[in-house]
């Protein structure tokens, strides 16, 4: 597979499937994972960095999940290129910006991937539609197995899996699940729960992780400990928070369509306009017509718009992706024009040229 | 209201921490958000206490190195003083070079100092032959299923010796 191909490619996690009427996005587990017979990547020269790699995908080679997926060697891509695989929850920022021997191997349907010298030697990661965390545990587990079998990974009984950073150290587990909370923003309830997650130990951070903001009213929502506890039960703890956050959005989209209907549908529908006739759109206003979109999916006032639609045009419409698709570097104002036309394009496509609410939709 | 870092531009973004079950509003012109870059402005931006923060504390916490404690890792070179700075371990000897003084810095990160989860795949296959058993079967499936019949002779080969060791362990 070339990267060119990848920006026409859906990823799996972005089907929508068992999204709890578009309040789940996706859910991702990933394991960090060293091996004894190198550096920790951020000591590591380039020797060691390159051993690594040659050790990993050779283990990959012999397992049955990854033996016909590709790897991208960060040394051989432009900065668009990496900025694209970063949209797609392929790598980290932290990978895109660094220097010496490190890559990314992924699957077809990028369901599976994994980093090689991020912060640690390996960094596995699952990735599926909606609440399907145990599922992308079991798959991330799988792959951890066979690579574990050809490869001698850092472990001690007391620690369990040593990462470079102590914050990993234990099951080496960070799940999190992406998750769209419209009426909980809406209604200024968040706060008070996100208030109530951080004593629970869990984090919520933004779209794109770490030090960003929510954009689209998507929040991740994650395990912060490692130790102490088995990955099963932190990915039941999270399922279980997941539920409730769930519930009580719900219940804050049932106050409002009770409270004031004219008012959400108005939102929902303008928002829709927006976006079906739109000349500029830039990415901020772009998420936020869009959670509200998806707020009217959730409540069923709109039926024609899947949330498979949805997921993929958050993607392709990043910077990066649409740069790759005009084949060209875009300066903000150009990317806006070109985000609106593709936007506009998109729910033409899906409409059939008919983007124009009815009486009694 | 005046950007609360550089008191100049107005202030355009809010930012909420909520650190340790205290919440802090920052309000902050375009160019003192470091977020801020090329966007506009967006309220209630949120992030909670990270576990990037606990490390720092924990950290801090622990005994410098000019009170005698001037371990270094064998493996990586790597001193506790470095570990203390960087908050990163050099390689996993680091682990053995510092054991005193991690129980402490674990119990402030994950409230926790030892590990309950998965074990390498040596170990768990060593434990319970009953489980390599399974995965054996399956894998004989998938290989019978790819038309693989060297490799399933050879995975039939070992389910049987592991047949007949299990066997003869029950009959202990």
């Amino acid at each position: 597979m070339k990267l060119s191909e990848v920006i026409h490619n859906t990823a799996c996690w972005l089907s929508g499937a068992q999204d709890k009427e578009g309040i789940v996005v996706s859910c991702r587990v990933r394991l960090a994972r060293n091996l004894q017979t190198a550096s920790f990547a951020p000591k590591a020269n380039q020797t060691e960095q390159e051993e690594v790699i040659e050790q990993v995908l050779a283990a990959a080679q012999h397992g049955r999940q990854m033996r016909t997926a590709t790897f991208f060697p960060m040394s051989a891509l432009e900065s668009n290129e990496r900025r694209l695989l970063v949209e797609r929850h392929l790598i980290s920022p932290a990978l895109a910006d660094s220097q010496g021997s490190r890559g990314v191997l992924f699957n077809r349907d990028e369901s599976l991937s994994v980093m090689i010298n991020e912060e640690d030697h390996l960094r596995l990661q699952a990735i599926l539609p909606g609440l399907q965390a145990e599922d992308a545990w079991h798959r991330v587990s799988a792959l951890d197995d066979e690579l574990g079998t050809g490869l001698s990974y850092a472990h001690s009984e007391r620690w369990g899996y040593l990462t470079a950073c102590p914050t990993n150290t234990g099951t080496g587990m960070r799940v999190s699940i992406l998750i769209h909370l419209p009426a909980l923003v809406l209604t200024e309830d968040m706060e008070r729960v996100l208030r109530g997650l951080t004593q629970m130990a869990f984090t919520v951070r933004g779209f794109y992780g770490e030090g960003t903001n929510a954009a689209g009213n998507l929040f991740q929502l994650s395990n912060q400990t490692t130790l102490g506890r088995g990955e099963e039960e932190i990915v039941c703890d999270l399922l279980e928070v997941a539920g409730k956050l769930i519930g009580y959005e719900r219940d804050a989209q049932e106050a409002l369509l009770s409270d004031a209907a004219s008012q959400v549908e108005d939102k929902v529908w303008r928002a829709f306009g927006l976006l079906s006739h739109a000349r500029v759109l830039s990415s901020q206003e772009f998420m936020n017509l869009l959670s509200a979109v998806r707020l009217g999916y959730s409540l069923g006032l709109i039926k024609e718009i899947p949330s498979s639609f949805m997921n993929h045009l958050m993607i392709v419409t990043q910077p990066s992706h649409l740069q790759a698709d005009a084949e060209q570097e875009l300066n903000p104002e150009e990317r806006d024009v070109r985000r609106a036309a593709l936007v506009r394009r998109r729910f033409e496509e899906l409409t059939g040229g008919k983007s124009t609410a009815r009486e009694g939709d | 209201m005046k950007c609360e870092m550089c008191q100049e531009s107005e202030a355009t973004v809010s930012y909420t921490h909520i650190v340790e079950n205290e919440k802090k509003t920052v309000n902050l012109c375009s160019s003192c958000s470091p977020q801020q870059k090329g966007q506009g402005a967006t309220k209630g931006q949120t992030e909670t206490g990270s576990p990037a923060k606990n490390v720092k504390a924990g950290l801090k916490q622990m005994p410098k190195a000019e009170g005698g404690v001037t371990a270094q890792c064998s493996g990586c070179g790597t001193t506790y003083d470095e570990f203390r700075k960087s908050g990163r371990f050099g390689c996993h000897l680091c682990y053995v070079a510092f054991e005193d003084h991690l129980e402490r810095l674990m119990k402030r990160i994950h409230g926790a100092v030892v590990h309950q989860g998965k074990e390498l795949i040596e170990q768990r296959e060593a434990a319970r032959p009953e489980e390599d058993l399974e995965g054996l079967q399956r894998d004989l499936a998938a290989a019978v299923a790819d038309e693989a019949y060297e490799k399933a002779a050879a995975l039939r080969d070992r389910i049987l010796e592991l047949e007949a060791e299990i066997g003869s362990a029950a009959d202990e």
